[in-house]
């Protein structure tokens, strides 16, 4: 038949008509002209004599001029929807058509839309969670003035550089000197730390932590008040000292203490029983230089004398102790690579005029992120595995969409095929797949967002305990609305691009005359459905070896013994200084409060120590006896803690030779010392370690060993064994303590009349940081159990979506096949060989998907190491466990089918179309 | 058939087509052939103009509609000011015939 369509737009052309009207009418005509012709054929008449038949329809004189008169005829009313479609711009037309389309058939099949919303939504609201806890402690610029012309100067010792010691805070003096001389380079220094306060304003006394901070401070960072003013002092102001009692409040405090009052504004609140008068808010979203956490408040450091305890109070001025996050800002032009070279001069210059204090220290210059660079480095290990685990999961869920997608339009082929027939082009027809896979992909998103909102709280709640709840802005900020409107996207275009690709492919038309069933087998192995399993199964199988990895990490955790006691402790941090008490009489309250506890019906034994479990020590660098202590070389760092009599006992830290610190280890008498296993071989390989002695750096006093304790765990569950000593804290007093308590009983319920004790000898001593063991324990435990959570959580979400998605690849390959399997049996196969069959190809495709991710998981797991306890990346328990799961697994999701398969009636399956 | 009464009487035809559900241009004609038995057959050229003359009175309306397995047609259905007119010349059209028909009866008489 000649070219209908084109005759029956050379007849329209003369009447210049509206082209989108145009385009209607040539195709309804052609339609009709078509149809027309057919019949004649149909009726019994020659092609020509059809043509005939046609050809006069179109040529009758009146044919154009009719339809002009019938178009231009009065219209009463426009058309609903004319200025629309009446606008050039086919596109946008063609866009809306396919919407509509697109949606009709979304409604047409909910069982489809709601499998693949849920799978979707499901992968795109864990990435989104993680994501808006990622992009708010990694990636959001701290909210200070031009951010990337602020930098932090950290202290390096190319002696120590052991994990976490290679960007070390700086001493008070060193950095006075660094202000001083670094002015070419840097417009403005400030120096900033923290330091525990007693809050009695505003409610019950309560600890909170404040930030001591140089008067320009506020300045360098430019940082205004939400309310009232912020403090501003030179140099020279910071260094009268007591002379400027005012405070700053942070948000956080002002609206949780203060109720959000304005009137609090030049009022004086009380802190450590001094008056300080408040100068101001800070806006909401500052935290000072901080990413995570926060102080409550900030004081100027002029004030340090009368705010600072202990340690802090001692070494304020010690040009070797490292108190200081330095914070500055670059002057204009100037590089961080300039200011960086510039500080390593300062600090070569003042290593040279402090040879005891800086020997073998220097300074560099990093951006400001508000994370020490190493911690911030194992958050960024750790949040880009989340991501990636995440990044999978979607994966999966879009495979498996993809899976769905490309099923149904197995039942639309026939419908494409007369499409393409009828001039469909190729990417009209792509363009409206992808239509309604990004639709789906978008109502995905949006049930994503739900999740995450839910899902966020959820995870905010885990969050470890030294975190307030106003610590993180969570929420579904702009940054993490555009990053779910971009993965909804990414992934419709993902998931609908190759069924896309493949429904469109031209010879497809071969469905509109032959729907033969080809025989499946091997010689299909590799065609796209099997693809997509081998891939779900791939993808799954990484990340439930993550899951498995991380879950032997958490067992480990638990198993590890932490070389203390681990029930019926309780524990508890008390600080007469800061109510007052100093020297003898800080000494005679811990006293009192021993005693009055230790009488106490279901405590056991009761002990002081400077610092309480899991929390460390301080450094001190210690020389054994025999060596230059002069020369810092000799010194190893090590971590110490002043404990009171009964502290071995009452914690539980057995004694292995020699004795534990005792009553008769006063002030005064021969310093003494319990040092641990580990420190005891380093320091005196091959010896006894009882009876040797050694120093600490700048101190003149000798300490001898007296006892050997067992290695016990200082800071995280994981971590390696450390030398460790204690000393007497009666030889080392320290105001500040934590009171540890053995009970008969549950912890817990002691911890009433514990603290009633405590504070019936001062009403006014907050106690803070109350804690079981137990709790103790779910702290050290937050990381693994945290990783073990999301990872197991996420892999089982990855198994279950890749279960579903094999069990729907199957069950589409088992009705495809039904005429073959009909063949198979009236050949003789019996139910069980259809079953067997099915089965092993399942079996076949799941395992080279599985052999792809075992070399890909293996060379993935390679960098978790720092985040993994006790279990190598290549752990072979994980990755044999993972690989019988999963084949188990398919293995399961292809039963059904496989029965069915094994079900199929011959004489039916024959006639099957 | 006679032209000016066929012209006259399509525009009844098509709306009373339309009257239970939507069709599209070649079953509109098809329709009217058959129940004809073949009396009435539109040309193209006559049916089209007709149907985009009612539509742009507003008494029908066109749309193209796609179906699974189909090429997308476009269909016309009644509008509710075609339907009252539908109702209004199916009573004018009765009367007509009656009238006819006594006229017509009483000349053989």
């Amino acid at each position: 038949m000649r070219d209908l369509r084109g005759a029956v737009r050379e007849r329209l052309a003369p009447l210049r008509l509206d082209p989108h009207q145009e385009a209607d009418v040539v195709e309804e005509l052609t339609q009709e002209l078509e149809e027309r012709h057919a019949r004649a054929v149909r009726e019994g008449r020659s092609v020509e004599e059809a043509d005939a038949v046609v050809s006069g329809e179109l040529g009758s004189e009146s044919f154009s001029s009719e339809i002009r008169a019938a178009l231009q005829s009065p219209s009463p009313r426009p058309e609903p929807g004319a200025g629309l479609a009446a606008e050039p711009g086919g596109l946008f037309r063609g866009f809306r058509e396919d919407l509509r389309y697109a949606a009709r058939l979304l409604v047409k099949s909910p069982v489809f839309t709601i499998a693949a919303v849920v799978s979707l939504g499901l992968g795109v609201g864990a990435n989104t969670t993680i994501f808006s806890l990622v992009s708010e402690v990694l990636l959001n610029p701290l909210p200070i003035q031009e951010p990337a012309r602020v930098v932090s100067v950290f202290t390096t010792d190319a002696k120590n550089r052991d994990r976490f010691q290679s960007f070390m805070t700086t001493s008070y003096p060193n950095f006075r000197d660094y202000r001083e001389q670094s002015g070419q380079v840097l417009s403005g220094m400030t120096a900033s730390l923290f330091v525990p306060l007693s809050l009695t304003t505003g409610g019950e006394p309560e600890q909170i932590f404040g930030e001591m901070v140089t008067g320009n401070y506020f300045d360098v960072l430019g940082v205004r008040a939400a309310a009232g003013t912020m403090f501003s002092f030179t140099a020279a102001e910071d260094e009268q000292l007591g002379a400027h009692p005012v405070v700053v409040l942070s948000d956080g405090l002002w609206k949780r203490r203060f109720g959000a009052s304005a009137a609090i504004v030049g009022s004086t609140i009380e802190l450590n029983r001094q008056r300080f008068t408040v100068l101001g808010v800070a806006p909401a979203r500052f935290r000072g230089v901080n990413a995570l956490g926060g102080p409550a408040l900030w004081l100027p450091i002029a004030m340090h004398t009368q705010v600072a305890t202990g340690f802090v109070a001692e070494n304020f001025d010690n040009r070797r102790a490292l108190l200081m996050n330095v914070v500055a800002r670059l002057r204009p032009g100037v590089t961080q690579a300039q200011a960086d070279s510039a500080l390593r001069t300062i600090a070569s210059g003042l290593e040279k005029a402090y040879k005891n204090e800086n020997d073998s220290r220097s300074a560099t210059v990093q951006p400001v992120t508000g994370l020490n660079p190493e911690f911030r480095r194992d958050m960024s290990l750790a949040g880009a595995v989340l991501m990636g685990v995440v990044a999978l999961v979607l994966l999966i869920a879009c495979a498996n969409v993809a899976n769905l997608l490309l099923a149904r339009a197995a039942g639309r082929r026939r419908e494409i095929a007369i499409r393409i027939a009828l001039g469909a082009s190729r990417g009209r027809l792509i363009r409206q797949l992808l239509t309604e896979s990004v639709l789906l992909g978008l109502l995905a998103g949006g049930a994503g967002l739900l999740i995450a909102k839910v899902s966020q709280r959820v995870l905010w709640s885990m969050r470890p305990p030294f975190l307030n709840p106003g610590d993180l802005d969570l929420g579904l900020s702009g940054e993490v609305l555009g990053f779910a409107m971009l993965v909804s996207l990414l992934t419709g275009v993902l998931f609908g691009l190759v069924p896309a690709l493949q429904l469109s492919r031209p010879q497809l038309v071969d469905h509109l005359k032959d729907r033969t069933n080809r025989v499946g087998g091997y010689g299909r192995l590799f065609a796209l459905r099997n693809v997509l399993v081998m891939a779900q199964v791939a993808l799954s199988l990484v990340t439930l070896v993550g899951a498995g990895l991380f879950l032997r990490s958490l067992q480990n955790a638990q198993r590890t013994d932490p070389g203390f006691e681990t029930s019926h402790l309780l524990l508890l941090n008390f600080d007469a200084g800061a109510e007052g008490y100093t020297g003898e009489s800080s000494v005679a309250f811990q006293r009192s409060v021993l005693d009055r506890v230790q009488s106490l019906p279901d405590v056991k034994r009761a002990a002081l120590a400077q610092t309480g479990l899991f929390n460390g020590g301080l450094l001190r660098t210690v020389f054994p006896e025999g060596v230059d202590p002069k020369d810092r070389r000799n010194g190893r760092l090590t971590p110490l803690n002043q404990v009171g009599p009964g502290y071995f006992e009452t914690v539980g830290v057995p004694i292995l030779r020699g004795r534990a610190l005792a009553e008769t280890d006063r002030a005064g008498g021969p310093m003494v010392a319990v040092v641990n296993q580990t420190m005891a071989r380093r320091l005196w390989p091959d010896q006894e370690a009882i009876g040797k002695r050694f120093r600490c750096f700048g101190e003149d006093w000798t300490i001898e060993v007296v006892g050997v304790a067992r290695d016990a765990k200082y800071v995280t569950i994981g971590e390696d064994p450390q030398a460790f000593f204690y000393v007497p804290l009666s030889q080392h007093p320290s105001a500040a303590v934590t009171l540890h308590v053995r009970t008969g009983g549950d912890p817990a319920a002691a911890l009433g009349s514990v603290r009633a004790q405590v504070q019936s000898l001062d009403a006014r001593m907050p106690i803070t940081n109350v804690l079981t063991i137990r709790q103790l324990f779910d702290q050290a435990l937050w990381a693994p159990r945290m990783s073990a959570a999301l990872l197991g959580a996420f892999g089982a979400l990855a198994l279950v979506l890749a279960a579903v998605g094999v069990h729907g690849v199957v069950s589409y390959s088992v009705a495809e096949r039904t005429q073959e399997f009909g063949i198979r049996m009236a050949m003789g196969a019996r139910p069980a060989d259809m079953l067997r069959m099915v089965m092993r190809q399942t079996l076949v495709t799941a395992c080279i998907g599985a052999a792809f991710a075992l070399v890909v998981a293996y060379a993935a797991t390679r960098g978790l190491g720092n985040l993994l306890i006790g279990v190598g990346a290549g752990d072979p328990v994980t990755f044999g466990g993972t690989l019988a799961v999963i084949l188990a697994a398919a293995l399961a999701a292809s039963a059904w089918p496989a029965w069915r398969a094994s079900r199929i009636d011959p004489l039916v399956a024959l006639r099957y179309d | 058939m006679d032209r000016e009464l066929k012209k006259g009487s399509t525009e009844l035809l098509i709306l009373s087509l339309l009257e239970g559900r939507a069709r599209h241009g070649y079953d509109i004609g098809r329709q009217i052939e058959q129940r004809s038995q073949g009396v009435v057959e539109l040309h193209v050229a006559s049916l089209y103009p007709l149907l985009y003359r009612l539509e742009r009175r507003g008494w029908v309306a066109g749309r193209w509609v796609e179906k699974a397995g189909e090429r997308r047609r476009r269909y016309y259905r009644l509008t509710p000011a075609g339907r009252r007119v539908l109702v209004d010349q199916k009573d004018t059209w009765r009367a007509f015939v009656a009238a006819v028909n006594r006229v017509v009866r009483t000349a053989h008489a």
